[in-house]
């Protein structure tokens, strides 16, 4: 059944710092229905990462500003939860996928620990800390069955032998791995993949990636990738958003939106990827101003080819072409 | 424009502007009680045989741990070769030390891969940049400051960013101050380790634009060492792919895109991911390597890959290590499956 | 030119952002900012002190008649064992207590910054040599070696410098020499090597300005312990003869003289502890403001 999962409307997130109030995400608005794969990509200082964090709620406030706007999961509106409704959602409903394994991972706790006390925090999350301590030692016996399971599904070899080591004597693969395990060892409805397929090296990043969305799909599980790779999200999801200066450019079917970009700022990103079949990449001139005093209008029209007048002023509004969403006055 | 300066005779008859012969880098592992028993090497770069001709730009190509950065601090003299030889424009730079070695860096330069951890916090741009002609007392005061604009402009950097630091730059900016200050004083070659991977797609171009822009105004040769086979696609015109310290294949760049033999290079090119429909064509089906890269894999015998490598013939994979041989015009492999 | 004008404009721009950033952050600590403004008053009683004393003459001239005086309104501070003002004596003796205070710091960071540098960068036999002597200074406790150096000099104002000095300077060697030894590892010092610099450049104008940072907090810090040494060891009589006015020497002497002439120690005391504590949150709030580990 297709119900929406994830419906975020008119996010605008704002973040205090020495030179001013800086609009790092301004007035974008996203969806993911249940059991889709969904891309979230732009360069660095699109917003994308922040807007990560704003939906699992771990933005850093001070300096952000509380965020305006909606974010729905499954009916819920999420920054209306109290702080503890939240945090029994984190990890259980919406887990996330962290980029970098190396330092994701407690180096001080044994796989099997940390593991069990992940699982742990999603089911007894009321628990006071004496009792915790008191009752570790039953509760990760009783859930060692549990992560072996995890592990087993995320095609650990070995399984014994990573249960009972460090994370620092595993590889950076079977890290990820144990990360993905955990990320989905209780069944979320949704996940977000920050950055994957970025940390490792290209070989095993192509099998991890293999795996999630192998994964993603047995489950029927929602999936935001967040990236600034291009490629990887055009090979693992169905939809594809476009961020560019904390805007949704353009959005629409991933197999189409490379090939028939209709944003300027997409077609100026497919002309700078280096291509295994040659050519010369040509960049995108300019740099992303600055958020202090944005541009009115469209946050792209410094640096785009075809600009006109009314880019500078008016900020346009998405339009449906040709089966893609795109914020541009070239269309209307 | 720019100086040229050569040192030793001007022997142009010589086509290569680098040349190792058997370079070799080994890194002893301590064990014992008290930790002075080398128990064994890590062989980071094991024999490697790289001929870079004058403006050229080769790629040294690679996963991490494969020695390719270790290559490319090697023939600049970063760090000490432990055996083989090399070669810049035909005179043998392996074993200077010193003041010669110090004369010498003005022919070659390195751009580091942690551009941001390269230039130094403290400094402007304009130190930045005339630091290296300052060592070697190029141009008296006054002229450093229009060799500095001149470098600026070759980078296309306005005289704006004279007096930035650092942490006033954006990735972009930063990454052509680099560039500038390698080119200070003049070199004819340079080590490019990975230059655009911190980059942004609309950055990475603008500069391998400039990169080649370069190459055709000053006639430098490059040596790109990166793991981005699309980058190494549109930028270098030779490419050699590294594994444990040894090439396994070498060939034109095209060649190894379009006919890759080595089990290695086909399992790299299948899990590149690509946007195009007319890229996918050219990646082979996905390649499960059996295994990741082993800890102990510096005690291999036989061929490097063998422990990983899905087409292994047998046992002659894992007792003997087959030799780089030419299987067609300027194709090398190393793999006994075309022995 | 137009074009020198517009280029000195930029370049003051770029410094004048970092440095407000970085008093930006600073003004944030309160108690930093009350310390910086107690030693800036301190600084300015000093420089003044002949002018702002009610009783400057006080610094030497005995008044036996006034002795042993309590707060009044002529004598806010009370007058000591032989008739002086104190009050007038403190802020005479502000100009010796932070004066010597900041030099013997100086002083400390002028034999222990080269001698890390040196450790830090050669290795080898300099390190170690280095590092032992330093090792043995620290080992002894710091007050008890100054007493000691004081001693076998003869004891007075000067040879109270010399000795803390001689028992500060290994810890600024062995900070300068721990971040030495990392920065000698970061990417620039690598790059600088390669683009042909010599051992001299690559110490003194890439490694010591990304080290100031740490050998300046310390500094800022260290004046409170060295002017509470400067007085611990004036207190034992070791330091300052008297009649000169430190701060420590006073509240020493006043000692015979507690608990009913409180007021002979107990000022000098407040003195130096307010000094002391602001050096504390003044150095604090610099060293978050740097965003640097001592």
């Amino acid at each position: 059944m297709n119900s929406l999962c994830l419906s975020i409307t008119n996010l605008s997130i704002r973040f205090h710092t020495y030179d001013g109030i800086a609009a790092v995400v301004d007035d974008i608005s996203l969806h993911v229905q249940q059991g889709e794969s969904v891309g979230l990509v732009g360069e660095t200082g699109c917003g994308k990462s922040v807007t990560l964090k704003a939906v699992l709620g771990i933005l850093s406030a001070p300096p952000a500003l509380p965020p305006s706007g909606k974010i729905v999961f499954q009916g819920r509106e999420l920054t209306q939860l109290s702080r503890r409704a939240r945090r029994e959602l984190m990890g259980k409903e919406i887990a996330m996928i962290p980029q970098n394994a190396m330092t994701s991972l407690n180096p001080t706790l044994k796989i099997k620990d940390q593991f069990a006390d992940l699982l742990i925090s999603h089911r007894y999350s009321d628990m006071s800390l004496v009792s915790y301590y008191l009752t570790r030692r039953q509760r990760v016996k009783e859930l060692t069955p549990k992560v072996e399971a995890a592990l087993n599904d995320v095609a650990l070899p070995s399984i014994d032998r990573v249960m009972n080591s460090y994370p620092f004597e595993l590889s950076g693969g079977m890290k990820q791995r144990v990360l993905i395990g955990m990320a989905l060892a209780d069944n979320p409805s949704l996940v977000l993949a920050d950055e994957p397929g970025t940390a490792l090296d290209v070989t095993t990043n192509g099998v991890i990636l293999d795996l999630m969305r192998k994964k993603v799909e047995e489950r029927g599980i929602s999936i935001i990738y967040v990236t600034h790779n291009l490629a990887v999200a055009r090979e693992n999801t169905q939809r594809i958003y476009v961020m560019y200066a904390g805007q949704i450019a353009e959005t629409g079917p991933s197999e189409t939106i490379f090939a028939h970009p209709k944003h300027p700022y997409t077609a100026g990103l497919i002309r700078s990827l280096p291509r295994l079949t040659g050519g010369e990449p040509v960049g995108i001139e300019g740099s992303v101003s600055n958020y202090y005093t944005p541009p009115p209008g469209c946050r792209f029209w410094p640096r785009c080819q075809n600009v006109m007048d009314k880019c500078k002023e008016e900020k346009p509004s998405p339009r449906h072409v040709d089966g893609h969403d795109v914020s541009c006055h070239l269309y209307g | 424009m720019s100086v040229v300066i050569c040192m030793g005779d001007a022997d142009d008859m010589n086509e290569y502007i680098v040349e190792t012969h058997n370079l070799k880098k080994y890194y002893p592992i301590k064990g014992g009680i008290l930790g002075n028993k080398t128990l064994g090497y890590v062989r980071a770069v094991d024999g490697v045989d790289i001929p870079i001709r004058k403006n050229e730009i080769y790629a040294l190509v690679g996963e991490s741990g494969c020695g390719k950065t270790t290559f490319g601090k090697l023939i600049l003299r970063i760090i000490d070769p432990t055996d083989g030889t090399i070669l810049f424009d035909g005179h043998d730079i392996s074993k200077e030390t010193g003041e010669s070695l110090r004369q010498l860096r003005r022919r070659f330069q390195m751009i580091f891969q942690d551009t941001v951890g390269s230039l130094n916090p403290k400094k402007r741009v304009k130190d930045l940049i005339a630091a290296p002609l300052r060592n070697f007392n190029v141009g008296k005061a006054d002229g450093q400051g229009s060799r500095v604009r001149e470098l600026l402009d070759l980078v296309r950097l306005s005289s704006d960013y004279l007096y930035r630091y650092p942490s006033g730059l954006s990735g972009g900016e930063k990454q052509r101050v680099v560039i500038a200050r390698a080119l200070a004083l003049g070199p004819e070659f340079l080590v490019l380790d990975e230059p655009t991977s911190a980059l942004d797609v609309s950055i990475q171009a603008k500069i391998l634009g400039i990169l080649k822009k370069l190459r055709e105004e000053l006639a430098l040769s490059y040596l790109l060492i990166t793991h981005d086979l699309g980058l190494m696609r549109t930028f270098s015109d030779k490419v050699a792919v590294l594994y444990l310290g040894r090439i396994v294949e070498r060939a034109p760049t095209d060649t190894v895109i379009r006919n890759p033999l080595h089990p290695y290079s086909i399992a790299l090119l299948s899990a590149t991911p690509v946007v195009f429909e007319e890229e996918r064509r050219l990646v082979p089906k996905r390649v499960l390597l059996t295994s990741e890269i082993s800890d102990s894999a510096h005690k291999l015998s036989g061929c490097r890959f063998h422990d990983r490598c899905p087409k292994k013939l047998g046992i002659i994979c894992a007792e003997e290590e087959p030799d780089l041989l030419e299987v067609e015009t300027n194709h090398f492999v190393r793999c006994h499956l075309f022995r | 030119m137009p074009e020198k004008a517009m280029e000195v404009a930029t370049k003051r721009n770029y410094r004048a952002e970092e440095l407000g950033r970085n008093i930006y952050r600073f003004r944030k600590n309160k108690l930093a900012v009350l310390g910086l403004a107690w030693l800036l008053f301190t600084a300015v009683v000093a420089v003044f002190c002949y002018q702002i004393a009610p009783y400057p003459e006080d610094e030497a001239t005995p008044h036996f008649y006034e002795a042993l005086k309590p707060l009044s309104s002529q004598h806010l501070f009370g007058t000591d064992e032989a008739g002086r003002d104190i009050l007038s004596r403190i802020i005479i003796g502000a100009r010796i207590s932070l004066g010597i205070g900041s030099l013997t710091v100086v002083i400390s960071a002028m034999i222990g910054v080269p001698l890390g540098l040196i450790a830090g960068y050669r290795g080898g036999i300099l390190d170690a040599i280095i590092m032992r002597i330093a090792d043995t200074i620290f080992a002894i406790p710091p007050l008890v070696l100054a007493l000691c150096v004081t001693i076998v000099l003869t004891p007075s104002l000067q040879n109270t410098m010399i000795a803390i000095a001689i028992t500060w300077w290994p810890w600024y060697a062995r900070l300068v020499r721990g971040e030495v030894l990392s920065a000698k590892e970061d990417v620039y010092v690598e790059a600088a090597r390669s683009l042909g610099a010599r051992t001299g450049a690559i110490v003194f104008k890439e490694i010591l300005p990304n080290i100031l940072s740490p050998i300046i907090v310390k500094m800022s810090l260290d004046m409170g312990f060295s002017i509470l040494t400067l007085a611990a060891l004036g207190f034992l009589g070791l330091g300052a003869r008297p009649p000169i006015p430190e701060w420590g020497t006073m509240a020493g002497f006043g000692r015979a003289h507690l608990p009913m002439y409180w007021w002979l120690s107990a000022f000098p005391g407040i003195a130096i502890f307010m000094v002391v504590l602001a050096s504390n949150f003044f150095g604090d709030g610099l060293r978050d403001a740097l965003e640097v580990e001592v």
